[in-house]
Order: structure tokens, then sequence, then C-alpha cells
């Protein structure tokens, strides 16, 4: 049983060059959310302020908006394998020196933020690193299970990493913590370095913004990862953004608090884990593509749900279908732009997905946030909803739509 | 001695369009705008909050420009 359901879900990992690689991830996405939950309680603990919590999360999420140009260039110039080894030595340096200073009573919370801003970096240098990797080591058939178990470490580590580092955090405190987390990068490196040099790609003679702008260009050029990027960009914008919305909901339309914000983030993160194990086995571009179309109705259409319920079971509900619809989308469209891409525009594909995406997720969440009180946090969870379903809706309609949903081939053209 | 160097990749040249200028833009702008309004809060919050501070205790309008408090209102972390 164990094996017809790693043969169907797990195919990508009988490539070992893959396994290293979806083990590295899992053992460093673990250690990051071990990071986050032991800085938060040590910021907690010596400053009493939530302000700074929020200050160091934002510090390691920061550099999303910055360094994935830069690193998706370099990715598609240096070994990528070297990439991503050097971003987990610097995690390993910095996750050692909070535990030094931790053991040594000299931490200080300035210097938990500056080192949550290094990580934030590194994580930055990973993402698009690990999802250009993982797209040149196993064959293109196989590209969807690959990136579906990568996104699965994702999800999973935000339950394993915190699982794994609370009880140490309680009986050995923060310097135990972080050892742990040093151990885990220790692990992500080792596995890193098992896989083979990945041969850099001849050099082009461009500067580094015209490199990015070319692999922009080379996007454009290409009709069904064109419009499969803008619908990701429009999906992050209206389904995804809703960080700054749930806790003004959960107060006010379920009455609920803080716990029932605490519970629609558990939903959403559950039904994301389910879905990127479930995504991980579907086989087929058809099927691939009948999965993107009811994940994109249901992304948009969960969140409607949540949108009208009053109840906070009904509503931990929704969030899980919105969760699992979110994460299945993302998956499956970046599978789709990764597929169509060469080997040498995979790092710049790569961090267009992290760059674009997460830009557009940032921004509306600040507009969000601006203006859920005029106008509602029920009320904005419901257009936005709608409004995507029914852009899943009409883009199934013209020829290069269908062609992303899989009812039609994609032209060999595109695939070169 | 012949060089076993790769031959120099020739890379596609790129054709500027109005579509794809409305594409980049549509791709790089969110970060970018993202990017400057935390920048520009971060900059100009502790300003803002004198300002309003002075402005409470005399009972007047805020002696700062409206765009300041508008950026610092929109940013969640200032």
């Amino acid at each position: 049983m164990l094996k017809n359901f790693t043969a169907r879900f797990g195919v990508a990992l009988q490539y070992p060059e893959f396994r290293w690689l979806w083990m590295a991830n899992a053992s460093s996405q673990a250690a990051s959310w071990a990071l986050i939950v032991t800085r938060g309680f040590l910021i907690y603990h010596q400053s009493g302020s939530s302000f700074y919590v929020g200050l160091s999360t934002f510090a390691a999420m920061g550099p999303m908006l910055v360094v994935p140009p830069i690193i998706g260039v370099l990715a598609d110039r240096m070994d990528r394998r070297r990439i991503l080894s050097m971003a987990y030595l610097l995690d390993i340096a910095q996750s050692l020196a909070l535990m030094i200073l931790a053991a040594t009573g000299l931490i200080e919370v300035w210097m938990i933020i500056a080192l949550s801003f290094v990580n934030g970096v590194s994580r930055a240098t990973q993402l698009p690193t690990s999802q250009a990797l993982a797209a040149s080591l196993v064959p293109r058939e196989r590209l969807l299970n690959a990136l579906s178990l990568n996104a699965s470490t994702q999800h999973g580590s935000r339950l394993i990493g915190p699982g794994i580092v609370t009880p140490i955090l309680a009986v050995g405190g923060a310097p135990a913590a972080f050892g742990v987390a040093v151990i885990l990068y220790v692990i992500a490196l080792w596995q890193a370095r098992s896989m083979s040099p990945q041969p850099p790609q001849p050099a082009t003679g461009r500067g580094f913004i015209e490199d990015f702008f070319s692999g922009l260009a080379y996007v454009y050029d290409r009709p069904v990862m064109r419009l499969m990027l803008v619908i990701l960009v429009a999906h992050c914008g209206l389904t995804m953004a809703f960080e700054s919305l749930l806790p003004g909901f959960a107060h006010n339309r379920l009455g609920a608090g803080e716990a029932g914000f605490g519970w629609l983030m558990m939903g959403v993160g559950s039904g994301a884990f389910i879905a990127s194990i479930f995504v991980s086995g579907l086989n087929t571009h058809r099927g691939r593509g009948t999965a993107l179309i009811i994940t994109g109705l249901l992304s948009g259409l969960g969140q409607v749900m949540l949108s009208l319920t009053t109840s906070l079971a009904v509503g931990v509900f929704a969030a899980a279908i919105m969760g699992g619809a979110q994460a299945g989308f993302m998956t499956m469209g970046q599978a789709v732009t990764q597929s169509i891409a060469t080997n040498e525009y995979r790092g710049r594909i790569a961090s267009i997905n992290s760059f674009s995406l997460g830009g557009m997720m940032a921004l509306m969440n600040l507009f969000n946030g601006s203006i859920a009180d005029t106008f509602g946090a029920q009320e904005l969870l419901l257009i936005y909803g709608l409004t995507f379903a029914a852009i899943v809706a009409l883009t199934i309609l013209p020829v290069t739509g269908r062609q992303v949903y899989g009812r039609r081939a994609i032209p060999e053209a595109q695939l070169a | 001695m012949i060089s076993q160097q790769p031959a120099p990749h020739v890379p596609e040249p790129v054709r500027m369009s109005a579509g794809l200028l409305a594409f980049v833009a549509v791709m790089v702008a969110p970060a970018i705008i993202a990017t400057a309004i935390v920048t520009t809060a971060w900059a100009v919050s502790d300003e803002v909050y004198a300002a309003e501070r002075v402005a409470a205790s005399t009972g007047g309008p805020p002696p700062v420009a409206a765009w300041k408090s508008a950026v610092v209102g929109i940013c969640p972390i200032h």
C-alpha cells in the first residue's frame, strides 16, 4: 500500500538528485519555522512588544521583494547547487550566532531583528533557486509531482518546525531551540552537497538588469506562460492577500477575536498541506488542467463562502477549502511555467514567480489593510472571491486559456 | 593551443513593444510600489506621530503633509 502511495504521490523521489533536494528543502523549511517561533518567543520575552515581533517577521519577509530578481539571474549563470549551499551556510552562521548570543545572555532585540533579515535574504535565495533546481532534476512529466512535493515541505514545515521546537523551547530554552535550527540547516547543507554540481549556463554577456528583463521578455513571447503568470498575479492579489483582512473579519463577522483568526489560519494551513499532497498525484496534462480549473474556481468561491458565514466552524471549513485550492492552484501554475521554460531561463522564471507574486500579495495586503475599515473585510473578501472565480471562468474560453487549462496541447514552438 | 571553453551563448534579441512594457509593468510594479510605501512610511513615521501629538495637545490639524499621514496609515508596521 505504501509502495502504491509512493509510486503515485512521490514518484519524483525516485530520482536521487531530487530526493536530496527535497530533504534539504524539508530540513531548511522546518528550521526556518523553528526560528520564527523561537525569535518571536525571545523578542516578546525581552521587549513585551508585539510590534517588535511583527518587525522581526517583516525583516525576514522583506528581502522577498528585493532579492529574487538578483538570485534568478545568478541561478541562470552559476551552479544552482552551489548557490543553495551558500544560502544554507549563511543560515547555519546566523542561527549559530543566535544560539551563542542567547546562551551567553548577550542577545538584544535589535540583534534578533538584524539576524532575521539575514535569514530572510537566505530564504529569498533558497526558494527560487530550489524551484529552478527541481525543474532541472526531473523529466518534464514529473515536474508537477516534484514541485508539489516541494510545496508540501513548505506547508508541512509550518506544523513540523514549531512542533519540534516548542517542547525543546519549553525544556531547554532559546539556546537549545536555536541549536535545533542549526542542526536542521546542517542536514540541509549535507543533502545539498550530496547533489551533483549543476553546470553553469554559458555566459550571455549581458548585465544583471538586462538579463532579468530578458527573462520577462522570454515569458512575454510565450502566450501560455504569459497568461498563466498574469492569472497567478491576479490570484495572489485577489485571494491570497487575506492576512490583513482575516483578523477584522474574525472579530467583527465571526465574533471570535484573536483565537478565531488563529483557527482560520490553521484551516488555511491544513487545507494547503492536504492539497499539495493531492496535487502531487496528478500525472497527465489534462488531469492537471482540470484540477487547475477546479482549484481556481474553489479558490475564489471558498473565499465567498468564508465571507458569507457567521459561524466559526463553517469559517474554518471554508478557510481550509480556500487554503487547499490556493496551494493547489499556485503549485500547478508554477509547474505550467516551469514545464514550458528551458533550463537557461528557469532561475529567472522562478524569480519572477517569487518577485511578482510576492510583490502583488504585499501590495494588496497593504491596500486591504488601509481600506478594510471603510469597506469592511467581509465585503472585500466577497468581491475579490467572485472576481477571481469570474477570471478563471473567462480565461478558459480563448485558445491560449484552453492550453493553460489542459484542454489543448501546448504548441511545440512555445516549449522551445 | 585551442581553447576548450564553451562557445559564447547568443541570447534571443528582445523586441520592444507596448505589450511587453505593459506586461513588465504588471509584473514589476507591485513589488516596487509595496517596497516604496513601506520604506517611505519608515522614513516619515516619527515625524507624523510627533505632529499628531502636537495636534492632540493644541487642538489644531496635524502640521504635516497629508501624503505623509496617508503613507504611514497604509503601512501596518508603522
